[in-house]
């Protein structure tokens, strides 16, 4: 795979998305089953999504490993909903630094400025059909993964180029 | 999904005509790519841009790339002068570096940049960070506005 990758590690997705269908056809668009450098983990609501980030920062002994490197949050959840966990999530020092982009049946322009206004990396509406979804979410995992190298890297090894991590993999 | 509008910044001709030629193969997600030669030259374009804005919304990029290393105004300078118009915060600004050094990365994101790429060093992954790029925006909805993290 060309492209940027992080050597012996995997790519963590945090999702949160209450309905159980649309968690199978985000776990199928991306294709997790077959992808190894992947990892996504779905919770159910905003207070799951925080629970779960803060699980993560209690367990690990090297700090932040466990932490995602993006967080894909749906607008509309029960109890608490994309927005109020988009301002939890950036109002956290441990939290803020991991990019979260907000996906929503509609495009209205205040949801998108509001979104924008507490934080997000991105907005995305959610397509009718699966095609659509399939090629909109590889579009912004390929991006996230393969390109960007993004803020927060302490605890995480340097990002190197996929042909030297095929080669560091090789020598072990 | 939009078309978008993309200006990148780079003071070596060399790494502009290799950024255009990925682009023609990412058309179906550019509608327009144009150059500046550095921040100043950026700078007085967007403000003069910036001037229509109102008239025609179209004025203003989608997307800006920058260099990092350029002569009269680099791009933490750029970064920065961006920061404080108003006019432009809903630009988002992709850093094209050739070093990863991790606090040049942190600095640009703690500037406002929204994401950092290493330039590509073959045609094969030119295409690939270029196309990826181009999908990528044109997908988010709207612009956002810069996030400092």
């Amino acid at each position: 795979m060309a492209g940027l990758v992080h050597a012996n590690r995997e790519f963590k997705i945090l999702v949160a998305e209450d309905d159980p269908e649309d968690q199978i056809l985000t776990s199928d668009a991306l294709d997790v089953e077959s992808d190894e450098t992947m990892h996504v983990d779905f919770v159910l609501d905003g207070e799951e999504l925080l629970a779960h980030l803060h699980a993560q920062l209690d367990h690990s002994n090297t700090d932040r490993v466990g932490l995602p490197d993006l967080i894909v949050v749906d607008l509309f959840m029960p109890g608490m909903g994309g927005f109020d966990a988009l301002r939890a999530i950036k109002s956290n020092p441990e939290f803020r630094s991991i990019p979260v982009i907000i996906m929503s049946v509609s495009d209205a322009p205040g949801d998108v400025l509001a979104a924008y206004d507490r934080g997000a990396a991105g907005f995305i509406t959610k397509p009718p059909t699966y095609e659509e979804l399939r090629t909109k979410l590889q579009i912004l995992w390929r991006y996230w993964t393969e390109v960007m190298i993004l803020a927060d890297r302490e605890n995480k090894p340097a990002p190197v180029i996929a042909g030297e991590a095929h080669e560091m993999a090789q020598t072990g | 999904m939009k078309r978008i509008a993309i200006i990148m910044v780079d003071d070596d001709e060399i790494a502009r005509v290799l950024f255009e030629d990925a682009v023609e193969e990412a058309r179906e997600y550019v509608k327009d790519i144009s150059f500046s030669v550095d921040g100043v030259d950026l700078l007085e374009r967007l403000r003069r841009q910036g001037e229509y804005a109102s008239m025609e919304e179209e004025a203003l990029p989608d997307l800006v790339v920058l260099d990092l290393s350029m002569p009269r105004m680099d791009g933490y300078q750029l970064l920065e002068e961006l920061g404080k118009d108003k006019a432009f915060e809903n630009i988002p600004i992709v850093v094209m570096s050739t070093t990863s050094d991790e606090q040049e990365v942190k600095r640009c994101y703690s500037l406002g940049a929204a994401g950092f790429i290493v330039k590509p060093a073959s045609m094969e992954e030119r295409l690939k960070a270029v196309k990826s790029l181009a999908s990528y925006w044109s997908n988010i909805m709207a612009v956002p506005r810069r996030v400092s993290y």
